[in-house]
């Protein structure tokens, strides 16, 4: 047998968003193949959509992942909207905006999230605590504006459920200055450090061929040089109104991945705040839907990792017959098989987890030797190894 | 290499000399936000018992259970908090707006069971007066007569309760569950269900 030795990651740990089970087949340090085993998490909620009418699968969809909360709601109601006309047509201008403002905050909080988890991936705790501390006013706005940190019950077909208030808007605003100096500190920190900077460089390489043959989406392939963005090509909510841009990168490496992600922030605070200067002033926030006609729609949102899908067949009454869902990440795990394989164990944690699927916090690792010789270790070794690495890193550049 | 540390360095003192950016949780209480969405709570007073909430919860965690005993029948509204997704629809929802609504109650921790996560009230129906059957409960009339006012006078049952409820009709002893009871001319002065009353008029 060629592969000596198979390193089990998964399947999951009520941590993981989404539980995946990946066997890496190794050859001394060596990654030589992965296998990437998925449907651990298989929750019905498509056969479940079902048996909910129009105005109650928003509170489903947006339990499918509790970090990209608003985009599953929003991808559904562009569904539904789609069967009744388009989303500009039907939705009220206020809400419109609204809708931007909601889905960038989400943006911020998943990106300052996963870039916390892989600065504590790579040994820099400090960049996980950081990062964190700067993400709790986000969710503190998320509070006050919709009612909770996650899961924001703000979508409805048609519109919006709560407005943002007069005194919000100042409140707000003030959170994302303070986030600004937030953002240059981890863009100086992530960029400038030599050690950071050779630990992600030529990590996990994904090239431009290879993103668009995987068919990676969002964040990952705009990391690569895909210029893709759902919100440019498809553009929804107030979107097209404001004047942002679609930031890429070339290589494909880690350090490209976190770099788009952190770049991305300004780009979305910017939105933010052009949104709120916007929006139109004593407006109506939702338009009334009565009735759903039969017919076909889809949704595209541009998720925190990248395009979320939604397809809707309605046949009149008031459930849909058929609810299609494509979350980004199906799409990027995928590539892992591509961006893992050549590295070594140590880059394969952070290499998983640079597409955002949140699998590192897995318990049970299990490394395989031969047959009969099974050795189960905690899933926080393999955090180690990675972050050993990171270590010996250190030693030889502040040697050299 | 050193320069870009300094400003790390600031970040990292202002850090060492600020308070603990957690908070003291369960000894220092936590105040959510006011719009939070909390633990969902029944007024018995303001609630009419329509069942309305229990139609559009997401998480089916409002029951309705109508209990027939006799002459009277009770309906009981239970909503579930462990069920229960603090999502408002029931809030947005409700028939008179205030009957159910969020707290800002965000602590579940208990020692009991999570069964006993729940709040229950009753309402009284109003019965049938001939059949006996349960129409709707007593306080969803009242609201409706106090919602349409005049125009409660155009239907024999909703005028008959207004009557009896301010005391200017006598209440009628029930026989319930009768079903052998005649519909005659005279029944179409009865509180009726809504079968009852179009076998009444159709007989008359
Ligand atoms: S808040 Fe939502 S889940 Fe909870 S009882 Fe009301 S409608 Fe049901
Ligand atoms: S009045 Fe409101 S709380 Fe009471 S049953 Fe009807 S909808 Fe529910």
């Amino acid at each position: 047998m060629s592969h000596k030795i198979i390193v089990p990651i998964g399947p999951y740990h009520p941590l993981q968003e989404e539980p995946e089970y990946f066997q890496l087949y190794v050859d001394g340090e060596k990654v030589v193949d992965l296998d990437i085993i998925i449907g651990y998490n298989h929750r019905g909620i498509e056969k479940l959509s079902e048996s909910k009418h129009f105005d109650q699968i928003p509170y489903l969809v947006e339990r499918i992942c509790g970090i990209c909360s608003s985009s599953h709601p929003y991808a559904y109601c562009l569904a539904v909207e789609n069967i009744l006309g388009t989303e500009a047509m039907l939705v009220p201008e206020r809400a419109l905006y609204i809708r931007t403002i909601i889905d960038e905050l989400q943006r911020i909080h998943s990106h300052l999230l996963w870039l916390g988890l892989a600065g504590h991936f790579i040994g820099y705790n400090t960049v996980w605590m950081w990062a964190w501390k700067y993400r709790e006013p986000v969710l503190d706005c998320f509070e006050m504006v919709t009612g909770n940190r996650n899961n924001y019950a703000m979508f409805k077909v048609g519109g919006v459920r709560r407005d943002i208030k007069d005194e919000d808007i100042p409140i707000l605003k003030k959170m994302l200055d303070d986030l600004i100096p937030a953002a240059d500190l981890f863009r100086g920190a992530i960029m400038d450090d030599p050690v950071i900077k050779s630990r992600l460089k030529d990590v996990g390489l994904l090239t431009r061929q290879q993103a668009i043959d995987w068919c990676v989406v969002g964040p990952t392939a705009r990391a690569s040089g895909v210029n893709i963005d759902i919100r440019r090509d498809e553009p929804y909510g107030a979107i097209d109104r404001l004047d942002w841009k679609v930031i890429l990168e070339k290589e494909g490496d880690i350090f490209c991945k976190t770099v788009v992600r952190i770049l991305e922030l300004y780009e979305s605070i910017s939105i933010i705040r052009q949104s709120l200067d916007k929006l139109p002033k004593n407006a109506p926030i939702d338009a009334e839907v009565k009735d759903i006609p039969g017919g076909e729609g889809i949704g595209r949102v541009e998720a925190p990792r990248g395009e979320c899908f939604h397809y809707i067949k309605s046949d009149g009454t008031n459930r849909p017959i058929r609810h299609k869902i494509r979350s980004p990440s199906f799409m990027n795990v995928a590539s892992d098989k591509v961006s893992a394989v050549g590295g070594t164990i140590s880059d394969a944690t952070l290499t998983l987890a640079a597409v955002d699927p949140c699998y590192c916090c897995t318990e049970r690792v299990a490394v395989i030797n031969k047959v009969d010789n099974r050795k189960v270790m905690n899933g926080w070794d393999l955090i180690k190894l990675c972050q050993e690495k990171t270590l010996k890193l250190k030693a030889t550049l502040s040697e050299s | 290499m050193r320069r870009p540390k300094l400003r790390e360095l600031k970040e990292a003192v202002r850090a060492l000399f600020s308070p603990a950016y957690t908070n003291d949780f369960p000894r220092k209480p936590h105040k959510p936000f006011e719009r939070f969405r909390g633990r969902p709570y029944f007024h018995e007073e303001d609630c009419t018992g329509c069942g309305a909430c229990a139609q559009v919860c997401p998480a089916k965690a409002i029951e309705v259970n109508d209990e027939i005993k006799g002459a009277s029948a009770k309906r009981k509204l239970t909503v579930h908090w462990d069920t229960c997704i603090f999502c408002g629809q029931c809030e947005a929802n409700c028939l008179t707006s205030k009957g159910i609504t969020l707290s800002q109650e965000f602590d579940f921790a208990t020692t009991e069971k999570r069964e006993d996560l729940k709040q229950t009230i009753e309402k009284e129906f109003v019965m049938c007066e001939c059949c006996g059957e349960p129409i709707v409960p007593q306080d969803q009339y009242a609201w409706v007569v106090k919602k349409i006012g005049l125009f409660s006078f155009t239907n024999a049952s909703l005028l008959l309760f207004y009557l009896r409820s301010v005391g200017l009709a006598l209440k009628e002893k029930m026989t319930p569950g009768d079903k052998s009871a005649v519909i005659n001319r005279s029944t179409r002065l009865k509180i009726l269900c809504p079968r009852c009353r179009r076998e009444a008029v159709l007989k008359s």
